[in-house]
C-alpha cells in the first residue's frame, strides 16, 4: 500500500510557545486518518503545516512523495482542504466560485460540471446564483465540499467537516470520504466527534500538547488502553478519566 | 452599568485588542485620540483662520436675506448630510445584520433596540470622524458674525442635535433597506445613492458654474442657487434658522431629531432584527444551470479580481472620482474655453492623474483586505505566491488607466485635444502599478483593526499612501506636460528643462520602483495576521 502522506519530526514554535513537538506519522492510500485531540492541542496548526499554510519551524513533510517545502504547488494540486470555518469570497456567486477553482486546477470543463452536478444533487445545493454572503455556515460548508470534491483529490483533508451540516449532508458526506478513500486517496480529518471517528476512522492518531501521545487502529487502541469505547481511551490518554469528569460535575 | 454602555464598552475593548492579537503592542487608547486630535488640530486651525476672514468678508454680501457665509455654512451641513447618507447607511445595515457578533447578542437577554442602537453607535463612532471637520467652519463663523460665548454652546448643542438627525435618517434608511433587500441588494443602493448623491453635487456645482458663463443671467442664477441651498425642507436650512436663534429653526432641529431617532427606535425594537429582516433570511430556491467556463489559472485569478472589484463599492466610488472630478470641473465652467484652454488641457489630466495616483494605493489596499478576509484559501491554491499580488495590481492599475483613458476620450471628443490627456495616461500607467504594489505593502504594514475592506489602512498608512500617491502623480504630470507641451518654462534652456521635466521625474520613479519591491519582498502578504494556533 502506498503511503500518500509522510510526515516526521514536524514542528512548530510561535515565539516562545511551541505548538506542535517534533511529530510524526504516515497515511496509506485508501485511508482515512483520524486526527483527535482537545482544544489547543496542535491539530489546526498540524493541519495548516500539512495543507502548505504554515511554514514548519523543522522537519519533513511528503505528499505524493513529493517535499512540500520544495514542490509546494505540485502538492497543492494534489490536495483539497476543508477548513473547519469557511471563509469565500462574499462578493462571488457559488457558480463563479467553482468556475474559479476549477479553472485554478485546471479541471476539465465537462468532467467538472459533471461532479458538480452529483454533487449538488447529494448535497441538495440549489443556491450556487446566490452570492457567498447571504449564505449560512451549511451553505459555505457545502460549497466548500463541492469545491473539493469535485476535483477527487489524492488527499483532503477535513477540519471538523461535518460542523453545520444536516443529518443527511453529515451521512452523504461520511459515505462519499469511504468512496473516495476506496478507490484510493487518502483522507486527513479532525473532529471532535467521536462516534464519527469511531465509525469512519481506519487508524486514529491522539495528539495532546503538541505530541502525538498514541496512534493506531481502533483495535489496536483498546488493546492497549485496555477500554472499550473511544471516548473512554481519548479521556484516559488526554488526563480526563471518567473519574474526573464526574468530580466536575458534581462540584458544579 | 446599563446594556448599552456595556455593548459599546466590550467593543471598544474589542478594537483596542485587535493590535495585540496581531502581534503588536498596539497603542493605547489615548495616543490614538492624541494622534487623531493632531490631525484635526493640524487641518483644523489653519481652516479656521482661512474661514473666518472669508467669512468676514462674505457675511456682508447679502442676497435674498441670506448672506454668503450662511450660504457657506448650509453647503457645509449639505456636505455633511450627503457624507452620512452615503457612507453610514449602507454601513449600519451591513454592520447590524451581518456582523458577526449579531446572532450571539440576539441570543442574550438584551432588546433589540439595544443591540440596535449599540450597532447604530458603533457605525457612527468609525464613521463620524469627517464630521469633525465642520467644526473649523462653524467656529469661524461664529467668529465672523460675532456670536456670544453662550450662542457658541447654543450652536454646537444644534449640531449635536443635527447629527442626530442624519444618524436617525441613516438608521431608518438602513432598517427599510434590510428589509426589502438582500446584502448585495444594499451594495447596489450603496452605488446608486452615491451616484444620485453626485448627480446632485454635479447639479449644485453646475449652478455655481453658470455664474460666470453668461453675466447678464447672473442674478437669476445666483436666485435659483440660493433657493436649492436655502431649501426650507433641508435640515440644513432649520439650522442656520436656529442659530439665528429663530424658533421655527429650534422647533424643527430638536423636534425632528428627537421624533426621528424615536421612530428609528421604535421600529428597531420591534423584531426588525429577527422578524422579517430579509438580510438575514434563508435565500429563495433556484435552479442551477449555468454552464462553466474553465479559463487559465492567472486569467482565472484576474477575472476573479475584477468580479470582486466591480462588487465592491468602496473600490468602485474610487474609480469614480477620477472620471467625475474633471467632469465636475468641466461641468462648473472652471476650465473654460478660448484664453483658458491651455489650463483646461492641462488641469484636467493633472487633477485626473493626482486622483488616480492616490486612490490607486487605497483601492488595491481593499482589493487586498478581501483576500487576507478570505484567510488560509488562497494558501492552499497551487498558484505560486506572487500570482494574486500581481493580479490585484495589474487589475487596479488596468481600471484606472481604463477610466483615464475613457474619461479623457470624451473629454477631448468635446474640447478636440487629445495629445497631452493621451501621453500623461502612458506616463501614468508605471507610476499607478508601482502604487498599486505599494498598496499590497501599505495593507500589511499599516492595517486599520476596524476598518475593513472600507477603510483599508490606518492614518498613518493613509498618510503615507497619500503622500506615495501624491509624489507618484507629480512624476507622471511632470513628464506628460514636458510631451505633451512644446515650452513650459521659457526662462529653462532645453537641456535644463528636459533634466527638470522628464529625467528626473523618470529617475525619481525607477527609485520608487525599487523602493517598494525592496519593501514588499520583506513581508510574506499571505500571512500578515498570521499567529497560528
Amino acid at each position: 500500500m502506498s503511503e500518500l502522506v509522510r510526515v516526521s519530526n514536524l514542528r512548530k514554535d510561535f515565539g516562545k510557545i511551541t505548538a506542535v513537538k517534533s511529530i510524526s506519522f504516515k497515511i496509506n492510500a485508501g485511508e482515512i486518518y483520524g486526527f483527535l485531540g482537545p482544544n489547543g492541542a496542535g491539530k489546526t496548526t498540524t493541519m495548516r503545516m500539512l495543507t502548505g499554510v504554515l511554514v514548519p519551524t523543522s522537519g519533513k513533510i511528503e505528499i505524493c512523495d513529493l517535499d512540500l517545502e520544495t514542490h509546494p504547488i505540485k502538492v497543492k494540486s494534489q490536495i483539497g482542504v476543508v477548513p473547519d470555518e469557511p471563509k469565500l469570497y462574499e462578493n462571488m456567486t457559488g457558480q463563479e466560485f467553482l468556475e474559479f477553482v476549477g479553472s485554478i486546477f485546471s479541471m476539465e470543463k465537462v468532467e467538472m460540471m459533471h461532479m458538480i452536478s452529483e454533487l449538488c444533487d447529494a448535497f441538495e445545493i440549489n443556491f450556487l446564483e446566490k452570492f457567498i454572503g447571504d449564505y449560512s455556515h451549511g451553505m459555505k460548508q457545502k460549497l466548500v465540499l463541492t469545491s473539493v470534491l469535485m476535483r477527487k483529490p489524492k488527499v483532503i483533508f477535513l477540519d471538523e467537516a461535518t460542523v453545520g451540516l444536516d443529518a443527511k449532508s453529515a451521512k452523504i458526506l461520511k459515505m462519499l470520504l469511504r468512496k473516495y478513500a476506496d478507490e484510493g486517496s487518502a483522507i486527513f480529518m479532525t473532529t471532535h466527534v467521536l462516534e464519527i471517528a469511531e465509525k469512519m476512522c481506519d487508524r486514529i492518531g491522539i495528539i495532546n500538547a503538541g505530541n502525538i501521545i498514541a496512534e493506531g487502529t481502533l483495535t489496536e487502541l483498546r488493546s492497549e488502553s485496555g477500554k472499550q469505547s473511544l471516548e473512554d481511551i481519548f479521556l484516559n490518554l488526554t488526563g480526563s478519566n471518567e473519574d474526573d469528569v464526574k468530580e466536575i460535575i458534581e462540584n458544579l | 452599568m446599563n446594556q448599552l454602555g456595556l455593548l459599546l464598552k466590550y467593543k471598544l475593548k474589542m478594537w483596542s485588542n485587535i493590535p495585540k492579537r496581531r502581534g503588536r503592542h498596539g497603542m493605547p487608547l489615548f495616543a490614538y485620540v492624541l494622534i487623531l486630535a493632531g490631525v484635526f488640530a493640524i487641518i483644523g486651525i489653519p481652516a479656521y483662520f482661512l474661514f473666518v476672514e472669508t467669512f468676514k468678508t462674505y457675511s456682508t454680501i447679502i442676497f435674498g436675506g441670506v448672506s454668503l457665509a450662511d450660504l457657506f455654512v448650509e453647503i457645509s451641513m449639505i456636505g455633511i448630510l450627503v457624507l452620512v447618507l452615503v457612507t453610514d447607511t449602507p454601513a449600519i445595515a451591513l454592520n447590524v445584520f451581518m456582523s458577526d457578533d449579531v446572532d450571539f447578542l440576539l441570543s442574550l437577554p438584551i432588546s433589540q433596540s439595544t443591540i440596535f442602537s449599540s450597532k447604530a453607535i458603533e457605525t457612527m463612532i468609525q464613521g463620524g470622524f469627517p464630521a469633525l471637520f465642520v467644526i473649523p467652519v462653524l467656529a469661524a463663523y461664529a467668529n465672523s458674525v460675532n456670536m456670544s460665548w453662550y450662542e457658541i454652546i447654543f450652536m454646537f448643542v444644534m449640531y449635536i442635535f443635527y447629527f442626530l438627525i442624519l444618524t436617525a435618517i441613516s438608521s431608518l434608511i438602513a432598517l427599510g433597506v434590510s428589509k426589502f433587500a438582500s446584502r448585495s441588494g444594499t451594495q447596489r443602493f450603496m452605488i446608486l445613492t452615491s451616484l444620485i448623491v453626485y448627480v446632485f453635487v454635479i447639479i449644485l456645482m453646475g449652478m455655481v458654474g453658470s455664474l460666470n458663463s453668461n453675466a447678464g443671467n447672473v442674478e437669476m442664477a445666483f436666485s435659483n442657487y440660493v433657493n436649492t441651498v436655502n431649501a426650507p425642507y433641508l435640515p440644513s436650512t432649520w439650522f442656520l434658522d436656529a442659530l439665528k436663534m429663530q424658533w421655527s429653526g429650534i422647533l424643527l432641529v430638536i423636534g425632528t431629531s428627537i421624533a426621528l431617532s424615536a421612530i428609528a427606535y421604535l421600529v428597531a425594537s420591534n423584531g426588525i432584527l429577527t422578524g422579517f429582516s430579509k438580510m438575514t433570511s434563508a435565500s429563495k430556491r433556484t435552479i442551477h444551470r449555468k454552464k462553466y467556463r474553465i479559463r487559465r489559472p492567472v486569467i482565472a485569478f484576474i477575472s476573479k479580481d475584477v468580479k470582486l472589484m466591480r462588487r465592491e463599492p468602496s473600490i468602485l466610488f474610487l474609480l469614480i472620482y477620477p472620471a467625475i472630478f474633471p467632469l465636475i470641473l468641466v461641468g462648473v465652467g472652471a476650465l473654460g474655453k478660448g484664453e483658458n484652454a491651455l489650463t483646461r488641457d492641462i488641469m484636467i489630466p493633472v487633477v485626473s492623474v493626482f486622483l488616480s495616483s492616490m486612490y490607486t494605493v487605497i483601492a488595491t489596499a481593499s482589493l487586498v483586505s478581501i483576500e487576507i478576509k478570505v484567510g488560509d484559501f488562497v494558501n492552499t491554491l497551487p498558484i505560486g505566491k506572487r500570482t494574486p499580488l500581481w493580479s490585484k495590481a495589474f487589475v487596479i492599475t488596468s481600471a484606472f488607466a481604463i477610466v483615464m483613458i475613457v474619461t479623457f476620450s470624451i473629454l477631448s471628443a468635446i474640447f478636440g485635444n487629445v495629445l497631452f490627456p493621451i501621453v500623461t495616461v502612458l506616463f501614468s500607467i508605471p507610476i499607478l502599478l508601482t502604487l498599486s504594489f505599494f498598496g499590497v505593502y501599505a495593507t500589511i504594514k499599516w492595517p486599520n483593526s476596524i476598518g475593513g475592506i472600507r477603510r483599508p489602512l490606518n492614518t498613518t498608512g493613509t498618510l503615507v499612501s497619500m503622500g506615495m500617491g501624491f509624489l507618484g502623480a507629480t512624476f507622471a504630470d511632470l513628464e506628460g506636460i514636458y510631451i505633451g507641451q512644446n515650452q513650459i518654462l521659457s526662462f529653462l534652456n532645453p537641456v535644463l528643462e528636459f533634466f527638470v521635466f522628464f529625467a528626473a521625474p523618470v529617475l525619481a520613479e525607477i527609485v520608487m520602483a525599487i523602493v517598494t519591491f525592496k519593501l514588499l519582498s520583506k513581508i510574506d502578504w499571505t500571512k500578515p495576521y498570521d499567529l497560528g494556533n
